[in-house]
């Protein structure tokens, strides 16, 4: 293992970089990793939230996932975010895992993970996965793996806008960092030496307001079959003037819909028929695959849910959920 | 001379909820599992495995794993002294493939080494060549080809009978597995002299000791094994899987090798239950009673016979379910595949059909327009009654309309939707109650107790007295059922005395007390505790002309005759084989008395569904159980709690998923199983009823939670939804989406 005391002892490293270790070391295990181990957590700066001089807020890469969900800077002005870092995984995998974990993890694909299997992101040049069981699949298919993208977090910071640090690379958009699909062998755009630092959050707008909702079919401790996260802006009005939505579960990256974006504007935040109509438009140019079509109806009804949660502010506090007799986190792990 | 105070009852005796010894090591990490055994000078032993489902093997070089330092041993089909074959019900299995591998993960080398790392990188350096075969992965093509393990042919009453209600109905059972929290693990030790003593997780540690000894040649007194500490079973260690090759290993190397299974290992190194596809027609007058029902069972045995046999004759025989019908038509396969093996698993062979013939029970009363629980009670089978599918004349309490009455009498303590903070969907806050439709659905089931079909069924248990008391000696094994703990209650009720403990031994110090499976160790090991210390009791009070036996000794009237030292130092015990009631191997329409006894139970399932979304809460299941005689409450209401969640596991989540024979999620992170945060509340009513020929009357208890639970879960789904669902688990996608399973 190599422990870069440095930012720049890291850059020059070659190797794997472990930061909570979560995925790295169960994929240690299965024989997927690539060379050495560089580990992350000897450099200082690398963790903790911060508000910065021009409104924005900076996570450090290594900040501890638990930590995101129960920060009050992220919990009050990201309330989305802090929903959906707080409803991932286990207790005791936000405990250890890391933000830029969560953004630069591989794929789930069993198949990737299977030793008796080879595929692109495994070194391969097929997907077994396309001809086999894809229950969990994409249904918008964007390139030759079939697995959704893991990162739920993503999905959050693309609804924020959010940007990255890249050491020796400068500022990256989130939409950037993941690109478009059409890469079968890679999770995200990273390459040897670019040490992840730092996740940037531009400064939230007036009166925002945001949701996160996730379909899995335990109670917890299961990667989602669906998510969607949605944050907006309303007018005097009470209408829908700035609409972010992204979803997760669905493609090979966490993914922007702007098509329900653009039918959200205009709408009033009351208004439970337009919201139901834009939300059909979630699943516009999906391409289900033979088996997800599932995934198609569910993605709608989430992202319907999700708006509608947004707009009456539900996820903004969980007081504001209890007030309208609504399930809270409370109790729940 | 002492003189008697006055008679103290009994302390800790049957009917008691008694702390289990166990219970507190456990809780505290001081119980000592299988995994933690350790010797001075052990070796690590490692498993090569196939890659393949079927294939040929053309070469195998074990030089590459043999060059690593610290390896001791890599050793083939061909390094094997004896048959090299093992089976539970006929040895048809390799210990390491020869020539052919049959299924994925299908043990072809092993090793042993210095440490554990090292002997994993020796299994993986062992070079195999092999030539790929097509595998034979669908069962219907399977009972095409005739790869079968056995047919059944259950033909009873008029085969010409009819009835003017009629309904059809297709199901399917996915691959569960009984996914025990221990692995796989086991210690060898070789005695110098040619043998050796095994301590291994097992559930019926005699057939071990028997299949170590057929498969390697030794002869019986070479083998002792021995029970240890079990992190649960559930049938998955009734078959062995590392004993042999540990008892090879340690017999090679001359050292003591230990080996544990990894998560993934072990979901390839057990058997599981068999997938299974059922066709039903059920037919009825138009008051409810059925008149015919006709039934195709196909089962999945995998790649070697495991118990196929007898999980395809249970799921036959119980085909029809607690009720009666006198026009009976049912036909079994078991088809040989090369998927994994499928064999014991908590219910054998009667879930399957539970969950089909529930389903049908419930499409009758819709047909008729009928209530679900009126439409039971009306077929509702009971003592004296013959069983439907065999005939047989069932001659124990079978308290199926108590079932029914308790059930329907149950209140139904749910809130509503949501106001617990409980929805569907976990912890990501999906749905909202004004999408959640609640369901509320029965079942019931029955299930034979203790082996059949003329199985020579019976278990040894030898009570003997020491300084701290009374000490029941048995090689029947714990698995976390609390079997510890019942029959020391057994043993001190029936001596009369306050102090008794459960000591394990090992083969060669006790006969078998037969496999902890088929809920029978209580009825079994429980009767030969029981006779065992009725005979010592009586013995001892004849030999003292006594009237009275308790912790101090032996009593005349008011006077101490002999003291417990005195009995101890001569060395009073007692040894008792007890065997249940004969049975006997079906006739050639499947008619005959195959079984000791009987089980029934129910349970009302109450569900929360988002249907938009395909989630599932269940919030609910209650129960009656036929309990014959509660021997420790507390362990029974454990049993329910935990076959109801595993039953709940089966109906909404746990599925092993294959793809041309290979295990796709055998890990705890793709292969789910119910969370705390997932269990339901559980309600239940125990019913007991004398006559069984149990201890007591006490009947087995661990299987029947699992049974019914499952169905009951399905069909309050149903009843929330207005699906078919004739798939188990059930999964979102099956609720948000049209289609059923067509055939």
């Amino acid at each position: 293992m190599i422990r870069p005391a440095t930012l720049r002892e890291a850059v020059a490293a070659r190797g794997e970089y472990r930061a909570g270790g979560t995925d790295l070391l169960a994929r240690r295990r299965l024989g997927l990793h690539d060379g050495e181990v560089v580990d992350l957590t000897h450099i200082p700066g690398l963790a903790g939230i911060e508000r910065q001089e021009d409104g924005a807020v900076r996570i450090g890469a290594l900040t501890r996932i638990a930590d995101v969900a129960s920060h009050p800077l992220v919990a009050g002005a990201y309330p989305a975010l802090a929903n959906t870092a707080g409803s991932l995984a286990t207790p005791q995998i936000r405990a250890v895992g890391t933000i830029g974990g969560n953004l630069l993890q591989r794929n789930r694909c069993p198949y990737y993970r299977h030793p008796a299997f080879s595929c692109f992101k495994s070194g391969g040049d097929g997907c077994p996965a396309r001809h086999g069981d894809h229950s969990h699949g994409v249904i918008f298919d964007l390139g030759p793996c079939v697995s959704p993208h893991p990162s739920s977090i993503g999905a959050a910071l693309l609804t924020y806008e959010a940007g990255v640090e890249v050491a020796g690379r400068g500022r990256l958009s989130v939409a950037d960092l993941f690109g478009d699909g059409t890469d079968g062998r890679h999770d995200h755009r990273l390459g040897p030496g670019d040490v992840l630092v730092a996740v940037y959050l531009p400064p939230p707008l007036e009166g925002e307001r945001a949701a996160y909702r996730r379909v899995t079919s335990r109670a917890l401790a299961e990667w989602p079959t669906v998510e969607a996260v949605c944050r907006l802006a309303l007018d005097e009005e009470n209408r829908i003037s700035v609409a972010r939505v992204a979803v997760g579960g669905v493609a090979p990256i966490p993914l922007r819909r702007p098509e329900v974006e653009d039918a959200l504007v205009g709408v009033s935040a009351s208004d439970r028929t337009a919201i139901e109509r834009a939300a059909r438009r979630a699943t516009e140019g999906a391409d289900p695959l033979p088996q997800t079509s599932h995934k198609v109806p569910l993605l709608e009804a989430l992202v319907a849910d999700v708006v509608e949660s947004a707009a009456a502010g539900d996820a903004h506090t969980e007081a504001g959920r209890a007030e309208r007799g609504l399930p809270t986190k409370s109790g729940r792990l | 001379m002492t003189t008697r105070t006055g008679r103290r009852s009994v302390q800790g005796g049957i009917g008691e909820s008694t702390i289990r010894p166990d219970g507190v090591p456990k809780l505290r990490g001081e119980f000592m599992y299988a995994q933690d055994m350790h010797v001075e000078g052990m070796l690590w032993g490692a498993t090569t495995r196939s890659p393949h489902p079927h294939a040929r093997i053309v070469s195998i070089d074990v030089g590459p794993a043999l060059a690593i330092g610290g390896v001791h041993a890599v050793l083939t089909h061909d390094d094997i002294p004896g048959p090299g074959l093992f089976g539970l019900e006929h040895p048809d299995q390799p210990v390491l493939a020869g020539d052919v591998v049959r299924y994925w993960g299908e043990p072809v080398a092993i090793v042993a080494a210095e440490d554990e790392d090292t002997a994993r990188r020796a299994a993986e350096a062992v070079v195999v060549e092999y030539e790929e075969l097509e595998p034979l992965v669908d069962a219907e093509e399977a009972d095409a080809r005739d790869e079968v393990f056995r047919r059944m042919k259950i033909r009873r009453g008029d085969q010409e009978a009819r009835g003017s209600v009629v309904v059809e109905g297709y199901y399917e059972v996915g691959m569960q597995d009984q996914a025990p929290l221990g692995t796989e693990a086991g210690l060898a030790v070789p005695d110098g002299n040619g043998g050796v003593d095994l301590y291994a997780t097992s559930q019926f540690v005699h057939v071990d000791q028997q299949q170590v000894v057929e498969a390697l040649g030794l002869r019986p007194e070479q083998v002792r094994a021995h029970p240890v500490g079990i992190g649960g079973a559930f049938g998955a260690r009734e078959d062995v899987n590392l004993h042999i090759h540990l008892c090879l290993l340690a017999l090679y190397t001359g050292r003591p090798v230990k080996m544990v299974y990894h998560r993934g290992e072990s979901f390839t190194g057990h058997v599981h239950r068999h997938p299974a596809r059922m066709w039903y027609r059920h037919e009825a007058d138009e008051n409810g009673r059925l008149v015919r029902v006709e039934a195709k069972i196909l089962v999945d045995g995998g790649a070697y016979a495991s118990t196929t046999a007898a999980v395809l004759a249970n799921a036959c025989y119980f085909a029809v379910g607690p009720y009666k019908c006198d026009s009976v038509a049912v036909d079994g396969v078991g088809a040989r595949t090369n998927n994994p093996p499928c064999g014991a698993m908590r219910g054998f062979g009667a879930v399957q059909v539970c969950f089909a013939y529930e389903s049908q029970m419930d499409r009758l009363a819709s047909a008729l327009g009928m209530d679900p629980l009126e439409l039971r009670r009306r077929n509702a089978l009971a003592t004296g009654d013959r069983l439907a599918t065999t005939g047989q004349v069932i001659d124990t309490p079978l308290p199926v309309v108590e079932v029914i009455d308790s059930l329907a009498a149950m209140p139904l303590l749910v809130d509503e939707p949501g106001s617990g903070g409980d929805l569907p969907g976990g912890s990501g806050l999906t749905t909202e109650p004004r999408h959640v439709r609640r369901g509320v659905g029965y079942a019931l089931s029955i299930k034979n107790l203790g082996f059949s079909e003329g199985f020579d069924d019976y278990a040894q248990a030898r009570v003997r007295l020491s300084p701290e008391g009374a000490i029941v000696e048995t090689a029947a094994i714990e698995v976390g059922q609390g079997l510890v703990n019942v029959l020391a209650q057994i043993a001190r009720t029936t001596l009369g005395v306050s102090r008794a403990e459960v000591r394990h031994v090992d083969t060669s110090r006790i006969d078998s007390a037969g496999s902890t499976s088929a809920s029978r160790q209580t009825q079994l090991s429980g009767g030969a505790t029981h006779e065992a210390a009725r005979r010592l009791r009586q013995r001892i009070l004849e030999h003292y002309r006594a009237d009275d036996l308790d912790d101090e000794g032996v009593w005349r009237g008011d006077t101490l005759v002999a003291a417990w030292d005195d009995l101890v130092r001569d060395g009073w015990e007692e040894t008792v084989t007890f065997r249940h009631p004969p049975t006997e191997p079906p006739d050639e329409n499947g008619q005959g008395k195959m079984h000791a006894d009987f089980a029934v139970a129910g349970h009302r399932a109450v569900v929360d569904v988002d249907p938009e979304l395909g989630l599932v809460r269940v919030l609910r299941v209650d129960t009656a159980q036929d309990v014959g005689k509660a021997l420790n409450p507390e362990s029974i209401r454990g049993q329910i709690e935990g076959g109801i969640l595993q039953g709940v596991g089966l109906a909404v989540m746990e599925e092993l998923v294959l793809d041309r024979g290979r295990i796709r999620n055998a890990t705890f992170t793709d292969y789910l199983l119910p969370t705390i945060l997932d269990a339901p509340d559980v309600e239940a009513i125990l019913i007991e009823q004398e006559g069984s020929w149990g201890p007591f009357g006490a009947k087995g208890v661990g299987e029947p939670p699992t049974i019914s639970s499952t169905p009951a879960v399905v069909a309050a789904i149903r009843d929330a939804t207005g699906k078919e669902l004739n798939r188990v688990p059930v999964r979102p996608q099956d609720i948000a989406l049209e289609e059923e399973v067509a055939r």
